[in-house]
């Protein structure tokens, strides 16, 4: 029998579920695809409703991780393949190189030699990075990585090294663990706005996705967090599109219960900064549950913020303007707004990729079964408390199978 | 400790300082041969470390900020002080003298602090591992469920004679598990089976709670039974006690008590139940059953929250109508709130061609020849519009079971000011009488608290956790709330939610039988000790201790429960006798690190004027992470300063500031988290205590005839990097106008 | 405000069964290239239908400015399909307004199909017990079986009905879709220079006219997206009909203005050909459609109403050029085949107000009103 605990995924929920597992004094092993823990919510300039930066609970998560030994993770790592059964689950992991070791102290010698600019896929191509560098300023490792897909060995940032932290061989290896249990918390993706073809997006260059506001209105962000348009200008109009892709059975039939909040929030981010744009969010139904609704009642208090009941189905460009067109149905009126900048809130879509072992709904999130406990967006659309109740939940059904 | 061992990395840019002079401070000062490595945290390097180790109490590391590789540089057993020489000294100053004294500066606090530890011990004593749920529906039966599954034992109280709660009165409930497209019989029934059937759960029915004393892994917990008194003791608590409906006959308005046809939501389910969707008035069959969203919630004048069930069970309950008779149903919503994939559920339910829907606003509600009419404007069909009636079924929404109970004494204070910002709904206490009717309102856990029988309360009477990221976040160690008393949600959720919650008891008990404590400080086993015979019986520290770890006697010494203990040290800053110390985080050592900092006296020392000397006391969880990221941004900031680490800026006695100042120190600057309604403070009030205790030093520095600009505090969050040190340098800037510390020297 | 259930089940019957799934975002509203910027269609309709509103529908001219090109149901996040919800509202206000409605309410029903062809068959049966024409030997002349009067007169008789029937269809949908309030406007400075505002009044043949030139150029057809086809099938089926309507008053010219005495005319006579090019455009229109109705799922396949009525012209045209072809070679089967394209005639004919050919009117009627109240698409 195997005693420990696997988590699948180190974002959020993924991090909640470990860390509580161990503090809970169970053994677990985090596997994360990334070079870094934090997912999703490392890229996100603030959480709605209190507009605290998420990095805030991220490092109270990382402090917590350094002073637990029960907790061991992978980065660079994926699940390859699940076989077993509840108690004893043996799974496959494959572990990319990242070519910097534990030397590294991240004092960034490297990159400053590194003659490789490659997109950067943190910032959705809004910038770039070095083929080696490190993936936030807050990231956790703290260590830099090499991208091989852009790095073309040219053993500049070895020399450069004093800690000798590059090892340019590094070869991929495939681990084999030995399970009780598994909390799958494999997060989301952004729905590929490209699909959503009347709304623009890939066309104008000025609609852009809620997840790249969020890259915007960041410090760490392409443009060190001024919003403004993709050719620099202010913002003075800007409209946001509820349900892009979303509760749409063309593209995601489910509703992704966070991007009305999250659109109300980036309001805020661009009344902060342009204390007189006009701010315009297109909606269906304006999904503020719970005490989430007192956050709404702020927002719309905001004589600057409107909020129209109708869904933009068409976004086109006029003169250099951008111009958004919905019906207000309850004037019954098609609205059309011109604005410098469409915001399209994308939904979420389960980032898991199909794993032997693992069973997936219609939709692509994780069906639970004994053992195989699915947790956060993983299991469905959530806000990151929900997702961490959902982690914590998770624990406690994992531990039923774990030994202490 | 005696003997600590101090080892400097000069890698990463600190070779750039004198080295050689830094190893003086430790030789000449502390009489310690300080060792130097190029590469600390490598191998070698720890090696080096390691070596030393059997002969060592504390090492001082000086190398990196203590946010960087903290796991290399831990040694069991051994106290680890951080000088940090890169992020605070190198990468965000020039180098020149000032920061070489910065450098040495951080060396002398570190081997202090290293020296004036004292070897923790942990608060060991016989915990029960057992789980008391209070609370028998749906939440607490599954809590208790899963508790026992997990290997503990469940004690399960309920106030009724049956277990099942408000689930087990409904006609059908929405599904537990997706796809989210069906109505369900009850859970509730196969629930209650496992309960019974589990020998891992004792279930005392028709019992409310006489009283819970200790803290955790040692609750004492009296409940009665009928009557009869019982008592057992458990190491956790979790608190499911639901909700209750939204007094409907506040909701005149919607013609509730004015129409007998304008039922609750709740009185509709009844009458499915009993399969009959009749009138009121008359007892005929209800044939147009009009469900008004939103009967008192989202609206500031009833309950400001939206409750998030109401429309699933709209839909539920229009399903009904069509089920029970081959009437119509109607639902008029503000915003048809079905999120995630309960949208499947709206989906399913709006296919019916007898369920019709439409945003609206409620104008009135009338009676026209025997029948009810409903008028609606700001719908979406172009137009108002009039609906017969036969039933109005008004949605109303869930209210926590703890609203209109005395929650603690800071929610409901004697003298009626309340002393935080963050407490939401200070105007509802009018009066002292208030207070009174409030505590005549029954109680569910009656806590032997100082601080309050329940659990503190966050908005609207939900025991909720102001934390995105830690949900079960409570102020009362050991104590967890699920389900809908901690945030409307339907029975899926409180499914979830009753995991979640069972999960943190759990690993409260495991945690406090090894002496732990719990979220942010994890595992910290160090616990504030009391020196008693200099007591005074201010009363400070009990009242501030936002846990409600410390009781107090009849004199009113503190009485402290180490296991409730959360480690934030405001007791340890409130105390003006100074009597509150941890081990590792004392008065004396925080004092004397203090007064180690070099004070260059312009009496005998050329150039010393220009030395002004300021203290920068951060908030280890977010301001300390922003400097170091303004650090690793390249921003520089005033050498002049020297930060100091603190587990939080309410365990800032103003002792500190006093010796500060009488070492000659020109300003000191506070800098911790946000505070208020969304406050960010991991100790919830840390920061506006601080805020408050430095209003009083103003008080003192006046009277000292030192400027009161000389000691600020500043709200800061963890992405405040880029502002941080143009905060600091005008602060620093704003001193240095009024002119140097008159007590230099002194 | 009173729903109707009937009215709602009715119209899911008549191929709006995914009305219910509609959620009001209003997509439809936007993507729709011929709905206007003041209340806008169809998602209005579709909550209406929604919720039974029957008279509402009834006098809303606006279902009748779809084309169904179906890009809102393309586009519609629900798969409520406005572009099939709309398309049944149209059958179901055909027969609303087809008078005697006990008849519109049987032949607009699958199960109606028996009356649909039991009529002219029973017809065609009385008539041939009552006159027992022979097959005639030789040269296959039609004239020679049925002669061309008898064609005549049936043909005024039906037409005439069918002339009474859609002018009370006419009248009753006239007076309804005007009785909504017209929402156009003109906006005049007056001598004061002061904002006037004023109805426009309606400027009827005027607007008549425009829409007809709009349907035979088919220019609100042509915005379609999703279902381009459309266009050109509709527009081959419709000037198919021009042309054969041309080439049957080519016959009509040669019989009483030429004298011509028998309509055996060569395949290189000019109305021979007019009336072949009639033909086969009809064969290509309403071929195209049917394939396109099989073949993608995303333009609708429709329901009876549709096919019935698209089978119906195609069977027209098949029946009509092999009766040719059995002439021409010779063959006897002419006749019989005559018999039956007279029956697919009559029921193409005689149940033009209670089918999907009752567009043709009520659509330019809407047009006509929504040019005199200004309902253009909106640019």
């Amino acid at each position: 029998m195997a005693g420990e605990i696997l988590v699948i995924g180190g974002g959020i929920a993924g991090l909640t579920a470990a860390i509580e597992a161990a503090e809970t004094g169970y053994d677990v092993i985090l596997v994360e695809k990334n070079p870094y823990l934090g997912g999703r919510v490392s890229q996100l300039n603030k959480y709605f409703p209190k507009l605290c930066p998420p990095f805030c609970g991220l490092e109270i998560f990382f402090k917590r991780m350094k002073s637990t030994p029960k907790l061991k993770y992978f980065t660079n790592a994926e699940v390859l393949e699940v076989t077993g059964e509840e108690g004893n689950f043996r799974v496959r992991v494959k572990v990319k190189p990242r070519y910097v070791n534990d030397n590294c102290t991240a004092c960034g010698a490297c990159r400053e030699v590194c003659p490789v600019e490659a997109p950067d896929e943190f910032n959705f191509g809004l910038k770039t990075k070095k083929a080696i560098d490190i993936p936030s300023i807050m990231a956790m490792p703290f260590q830099y990585y090499i991208d091989d897909r852009y790095c073309d060995k040219c053993g500049e940032c070895v020399s450069a090294c004093k800690y000798n932290a590059i090892d340019l061989n590094e070869k991929e290896k495939t681990i084999d663990l030995n399970v009780a249990s598994i909390i799958v918390a494999t997060g989301w993706k952004p729905y590929d706005a490209t699909k959503l073809d009347n709304l623009g997006y890939g066309k104008f260059k000025n609609v852009i996705t809620n997840m790249e506001m969020e890259r915007l209105a960041s410090l760490n962000g392409p443009t060190g967090g001024t919003i403004q348009t993709m050719d620099g200008r202010p913002i003075e109009t800007i409209a946001f599109v509820q349900c892009a892709g979303s509760r749409d059975e063309n593209h995601l039939p489910y509703c992704s219960a966070v991007c009305c909040l999250a659109s109300m929030k980036q309001a805020t981010y661009v009344r902060e900064q342009y204390p007189d744009a006009k701010i315009y969010i297109f909606y269906i139904d304006i999904r503020a549950f719970g005490r989430y609704e007192d956050f709404f009642a702020k927002v719309k208090a905001d004589e600057n913020i409107e909020f129209i009941k109708g869904k933009v189905a068409k976004v086109e460009e006029v003169d250099g303007k951008l111009v958004v067109t919905a019906e207000d149905t309850l004037t019954g009126v098609k609205s059309k707004r011109e604005v410098d900048m469409v915001v399209l809130a994308t939904g979420m879509q389960p980032a898991i990729e199909p794993i032997p072992g693992i069973e997936l709904d219609e939709y692509g999130f994780v069906k639970p079964k004994p053992g195989i406990i699915p947790a956060g967006v993983a299991a469905m659309p959530m806000e990151v408390a929900s997702a961490n109740e959902s982690a914590t939940g998770a624990v406690l059904k994992a531990i039923q199978m774990a030994r202490r | 400790m005696e003997k600590v061992g101090v080892y400097i990395c000069s890698g990463c840019d600190i070779d750039k300082l004198d080295i050689d002079r830094l190893k003086n401070v430790a030789k000449e000062e502390f009489g310690i041969e300080a060792k130097v490595h190029p590469h600390l945290c490598s191998k070698d390097g720890v090696e080096l470390i390691n070596n030393d180790l059997s002969e060592l109490d504390a090492v001082v590391i000086a190398a990196c900020s203590p946010r960087v590789k903290t796991a290399v540089f831990t040694f069991d057993g051994k106290y680890v002080e951080r000088a940090n020489l890169r992020e605070g000294v190198v990468w965000s100053h020039d180098i020149d003298v000032h920061a070489q004294e910065l450098a040495e500066d951080y060396l002398r606090i570190a081997i202090t602090k290293a020296q004036k530890a004292e070897k923790p011990e942990p608060y060991l004593e016989e915990v029960s591992k057992d789980i008391l749920v209070v609370g028998g529906g749906v939440t607490g039966l599954t809590a208790a469920i899963e508790i026992a599954r997990a290997g503990y034992k469940a004690y399960l109280v309920e106030k009724e004679p049956e277990l099942g709660g408000w689930a087990a009165k409904f006609y059908k409930t929405l599904p537990i598990t997706p796809p989210y497209t069906r109505i369900e019989e009850p859970v509730v029934s196969e629930l209650i089976e496992e309960v019974k059937n589990n020998e891992n759960i004792e279930v005392y029915t028709s019992s409310t709670i006489d009283a819970i004393s200790g803290q955790p892994g040692m609750f004492d917990v009296t409940i009665n039974q009928n009557g009869n008194a019982v008592n057992f003791r458990v190491g956790g608590i979790v608190v499911a006690t639901g909700w209750k409906p939204y007094d409907a006959t506040k909701l005149e308005e919607l013609g509730y008590g004015k129409f007998a046809d304008v039922v609750t939501n709740l009185e509709f389910e009844e009458m499915a139940r009993e399969g009959k969707i009749v009138r009121k008035s008359d007892g005929s069959e209800a044939k147009n059953v009009v469900f008004i969203q939103c009967a008192g919630q989202r609206d500031e004048n009833h309950l400001p929250y939206c409750s998030s069930v109401c429309c699933l069970v709209s839909l539920k309950q229009a399903k009904y109508v069509r089920e029970l008779t081959d009437g119509n149903s109607f639902i008029i919503y503000k915003d048809m709130r079905t999120p995630g994939l309960w949208e499947d559920f709206y989906k399913e339910m709006q296919q019916d061609e007898g369920i019709f829907l439409t945003k609206g606003e409620i104008k009135n509600i009338k009676e026209e020849d025997g029948k009810l009419v409903v008028e609606v404007t700001d719908t979406l069909l172009g137009e108002d519009i009039e609906i017969k009636a036969d039933l109005i079924v008004l949605a109303t929404g869930m209210v926590s079971t703890l609203k209109g109970l005395y929650t603690v004494k800071e929610e409901f204070p004697d003298e009626k000011t309340v002393p935080y910002k963050h407490i939401y709904e200070p105007h509802l206490i009018k009066s002292e009488e208030d207070v009174e009717v409030l505590k005549q309102a029954g109680h569910i856990l009656n806590l032997q608290y100082r601080q309050g029988p329940e659990l503190p309360t966050l908005k609207y009477g939900f025991p909720d956790s102001n934390y995105i990221c830690f949900p079960y976040e409570s102020r009362r160690l050991g104590i967890y709330a699920a389900g809908a008393v901690r945030a409307p949600m339907e029975i899926a959720s409180c499914m979830d939610d009753a995991r979640g919650a069972a999960l943190k008891a759990i690993q409260a008990v495991e945690l406090v039988a090894e002496g732990k404590t719990t979220f942010p400080r994890t595992g910290d086993i160090d616990f504030p000790n009391f020196f008693l015979q200099r007591c005074t019986q201010c009363k400070r520290c009990t009242e501030e201790c936002p846990f409600g770890a410390l009781d107090e006697d009849e004199k009113g010494t503190p009485m402290p429960n180490p296991l409730r203990c959360r480690r934030c040290g405001i007791c340890f800053g409130a105390c003006p006798e100074r009597i509150i110390s941890f081990k590792t985080y004392s008065i004396d050592q925080m004092a004397s690190a203090v007064k180690s900092i070099y004070v260059p006296d312009p009496n005998w020392e050329e150039g010393a004027e220009d030395k002004f000397r300021f203290i920068v006391f951060a908030c280890e969880n977010d301001a300390l992470p922003a400097l170091d990221m303004a650090a690793l941004n390249g921003k520089k900031f005033s050498p002049l300063v020297r930060v100091i680490p603190v587990r939080c800026l309410g365990s800032v006695n103003t002792v500190f500031i006093a010796d500060a100042l009488s070492k000659g120190i020109d300003g000191i600057l506070l800098i911790g988290c946000k505070f208020g309604e969304d406050y960010q403070c991991h100790f919830i009030r840390g920061s506006e205590l601080a805020n408050r205790r430095m209003e009083n030093v103003a008080e003192t520095l006046e009277r000292l005839m030192l400027e009161p600009e000389r000691v600020q505090v500043i709200e800061v969050s963890i992405t405040d990097w880029d502002k941080i040190p143009e905060i600091i340098d005008n602060f620093v800037n704003q001193v240095i106008e009024i002119g140097a510390n008159p007590y230099k020297g002194f | 405000m009173e729903v109707d259930t009937q009215f709602v089940k009715d119209v899911m019957e008549f191929g709006g069964e995914t009305l219910k799934k509609c959620y009001q975002c209003a997509t439809c509203s936007v993507i729709c290239p011929l709905s206007p910027e003041e209340n806008p269609f169809p998602r209005k309709e579709m909550i209406w239908a929604q919720w039974g509103l029957k008279d509402k529908l009834l006098k809303d001219g606006d279902i009748w400015l779809c084309h169904q090109c179906n890009d809102c149901s393309e586009y519609c996040p629900r798969g409520a399909k406005p572009g099939e919800v709309l398309s049944a509202l149209r059958a179901k206000v055909i027969q609303e307004y087809a008078f005697p409605s006990f008849l519109a309410k049987i032949l607009l029903k699958p199960a109606g199909i028996l009356v649909y062809f039991a009529i002219p068959i029973i017809l065609t049966l009385a008539y041939l017990a009552v006159f027992n024409p022979e097959i005639p030997n030789g040269e296959i002349v039609i004239g020679n079986f049925i002669p061309h009067e008898h064609i005549e007169l049936a043909g005024f008789a039906v037409g005439g009905w069918v002339l009474l029937v859609a002018a009370i269809g006419a009248f009753r949908f006239w007076t309804a879709i005007n009785s909504e309030v017209s929402k156009v406007y003109e906006y005049k400075l007056d001598e004061n220079a002061e904002l006037k505002v004023t109805k426009a009044s309606p400027r009827f043949i005027e607007c008549l006219f425009w829409s007809v030139i709009d349907i035979l150029k088919h220019s609100r057809f042509a915005e379609c997206g999703t279902a381009k086809y459309r266009f050109f099938a509709h527009f081959l089926i419709f000037w198919g009909f021009i042309v054969l309507g041309v080439a049957t008053l080519g016959d009509i010219v040669y019989l009483y203005g030429l004298g011509v005495e028998e309509l055996a005319l060569p395949i290189t006579d000019p109305v021979k050909i007019l009336g072949n090019l009639g033909a086969i455009m009809l064969l290509v229109g309403s071929g195209w459609a049917i394939v396109a109705r099989f073949g993608d799922e995303r333009i609708g396949y429709g329901t009876y109403f549709d096919w019935i009525f698209l089978s119906t012209i195609f069977a027209i045209g098949i029946t009509g050029v092999a009766l040719e072809a059995f002439r021409y070679a010779g063959s006897v089967a002419a006749y019989y085949t005559y018999l039956i394209h007279l029956i697919l005639v009559f029921t193409l004919i005689a149940y033009a107000p209670y089918s999907k050919f009752a567009h043709l009117l009520y659509r330019t009627l809407a047009y006509t009103w929504a040019k005199s109240t200004g309902r253009e698409p909106s640019k």
